[in-house]
């Protein structure tokens, strides 16, 4: 289930990186950490196997903003037969986010907790999900 | 259960097939007749694809087929690698996931997809839903001698304790798409295919085996599996683009959703979704037979869907907000229920047009992107995503469309500018 808020607040966590995020993983974490750490309201359920928590309906929604052309995604090879997925709120993006912000109260501790997070690489983030999540496995 | 005899049939995708014994024991029951009277592909079949004449029976045949040939496969090949407890686990549970291949779409309405929106209005049930109640309440109770039947649930809704499991019925490797893709593919005459046997090589389990509930169905991590993968996702695609959307068969099941939605007070159409035992005789060729006895509007458009006379696009466009001005709130109701905004929206548009009840039809038509597949590597603590070794399976996007359609009698229709800026204000409105 995808509601308004997850639509709002993934474009602001976008908006709180100044627009851009470098990688699937890293938009996975941060959000399973804000939701379980520092109580933003997301709706998006997680789920934990091997690899940790993930969201399966956090990444339909980025994919659903892509191609509503809210988010623009872009492939980077990182080496032979290897990938990563940056995303950017595009100019009709930022224009809806600007009017979220101007009617709602926003997220107001969103973006202090992003500037903490987006310090961390990813290793840590990953880290601190399972942690906070409660979702970590027993051996991975 | 000694004395069932053996059983056997001939299938044009699997070849011959053994009839397990539990099938044996309720193939004659009126909920599993039903599926060999609605078409896999509904009215494709009569519509663009006439050799497309194959039943959620053979589909489900198929799929038991494969949830076996799954097991026979994953069990040994986890044993040889010491995951002995998921070994185990999947030789136990066998049968039990041969059922719920048999089963998983016994909910489905006639014509399979081209009702569920108008099932989910009226009985505020999902196909697998209805799965559930026909499974519990109306097969046999001795099927228990066989399987957990409570456990067939699961693995069709999802909810299996072991998520390994729950994704071979159920999740971006299922054995539902491996078989529905060669057997509509076969069907409506594509020669499309990949080796089966070659990509079930490349099936493994991701995780450890002390901890099974954390367990996931995956991929190798070799360049056969990459490749088979793009090749099935690539299929998959297509599969959606050129038959499971295709055009023409999309507006004659939009018609027949609308024409049941129009009825949908009127007894003879309701209590076909909301009493079981009715919805049990309710298969392709009673819809056809209760809107010809209803009359007027609903056995004109019954006759109209047969005779292939079927309402005419009038707009398609990219549904995003560079054509339409869309509130965070509208982009989560198309995300969650895009025939329920299609809905909204044909209403909102034959009233500002001033037109009768569904003259025009809006359509959001969904693209589909694949689900997450994972392979054995790990970064980052991680199981790495396919998408991340293969740019192939990261460009498949799903896009919305917006199409009209209007009615072949109505005349003085709008130009498609206008219609276009009538749907961007209503869209702007909703």
């Amino acid at each position: 289930m995808v509601s308004n808020v997850d639509v709002k607040l993934v474009l602001s966590l976008l908006g709180a990186h100044e627009g851009k995020i470098e990688g699937r993983t890293r938009i996975q974490k941060e959000v399973c950490i804000l939701k379980y750490r520092d109580k933003v309201p997301f709706d998006f359920s997680f789920k934990s196997y091997y690899y940790g928590p993930y969201s399966s309906e956090l990444m339909g929604t980025i994919s659903d903003l892509v191609g509503m052309k809210l988010i623009q995604e872009t492939v980077v090879s990182t080496g032979y037969s290897s990938y990563r997925y940056d995303y950017e709120l595009t100019h009709a993006g930022r224009k809806i986010l600007d009017k979220i912000n101007r009617t709602s109260n926003s997220f107001p501790h969103l973006s202090s907790s992003v500037r903490e997070l987006e310090d961390l690489d990813l290793s840590d983030l990953v880290r601190l999900a399972k942690t906070q999540s409660g979702l970590r496995s027993t051996s991975a | 259960m000694s004395s069932l005899k053996r059983a056997f049939l001939t299938d044009p995708i699997a070849g011959t097939i053994e009839l397990p014994a539990w099938l044996v024991r309720i193939k004659e029951e009126q909920a599993i007749r039903r599926m060999m009277f609605i078409r896999q592909l509904g009215l494709k079949s009569y519509i663009d694809f006439p050799g497309a004449i194959h039943t959620r029976y053979s589909h489900g045949i198929g799929t038991m087929y494969l949830s076996g040939k799954v097991v026979d496969w994953l069990a040994p090949r986890m044993q040889d690698q010491g995951m002995r407890s998921i070994a185990t686990i999947l030789r136990e549970n066998k049968q039990t996931l041969m059922a719920a291949g048999f089963l998983h779409d016994i909910g489905h309405g006639p014509f399979s997809h081209a009702v569920d929106y108008v099932m989910e209005t009226i009985s505020g049930k999902t196909h697998e839903e209805l799965a559930e109640e026909i499974i519990l309440q109306r097969l046999p109770p001795d099927l228990e001698n066989w399987f957990n039947v409570q456990l067939v649930v699961k693995l069709i809704r999802g909810k299996h304790d072991y998520p390994f499991l729950s994704s071979i019925i159920n999740g971006p490797l299922d054995v539902d798409k491996l078989d529905y893709l060669l057997r509509d593919a076969h069907h409506v005459g594509l020669k499309y295919s990949f080796d089966l046997d070659y990509f079930l090589r490349s099936y493994t389990i991701l995780g450890h085996d002390s901890s099974p509930e954390n367990c996931e169905l995956g991929l190798d991590e070799s360049l056969d599996a990459s490749v088979t993968a793009e090749l099935f996702l690539v299929i998959w695609k297509s599969m959606y683009d050129l038959v499971y959307h295709v055009q023409a068969s999309r507006i004659a099941e939009k018609m027949l959703e609308k024409v049941l939605l129009m009825h949908k007070e009127d007894d003879r159409i309701s209590s076909q979704f909301t009493k079981i035992e009715n919805f049990l005789n309710f298969d392709d060729g009673k819809v056809f037979s209760i809107l010809d006895e209803i009359g007027g509007r609903a056995s004109e458009i019954s006759n109209w869907i047969r005779s292939n006379k079927l309402y005419k696009p009038v707009l398609e466009k990219e549904l995003h907000v560079e054509n339409f001005q869309m509130s965070p709130e509208l982009i989560a109701d198309v995300k969650e229920s895009p025939d329920a905004v299609s809905e909204r929206l044909s209403q909102a548009l034959n009233n500002k047009l001033d037109r009768e009840n569904y003259q025009f039809i809006c359509d959001i038509v969904t693209g589909r992107s694949p689900d997450e597949i994972r392979i054995n590597e790990v970064e980052e603590g991680e199981y790495v995503l396919l998408r991340k070794k293969s740019k192939i399976v990261g460009a498949i996007q799903g896009e919305r469309r917006l199409m009209v359609y209007v009615d072949p009698t109505v005349t003085n229709i709008p130009s498609n500018e206008d219609i276009y800026s009538h749907c961007k204000d209503l869209i702007g409105e909703l």
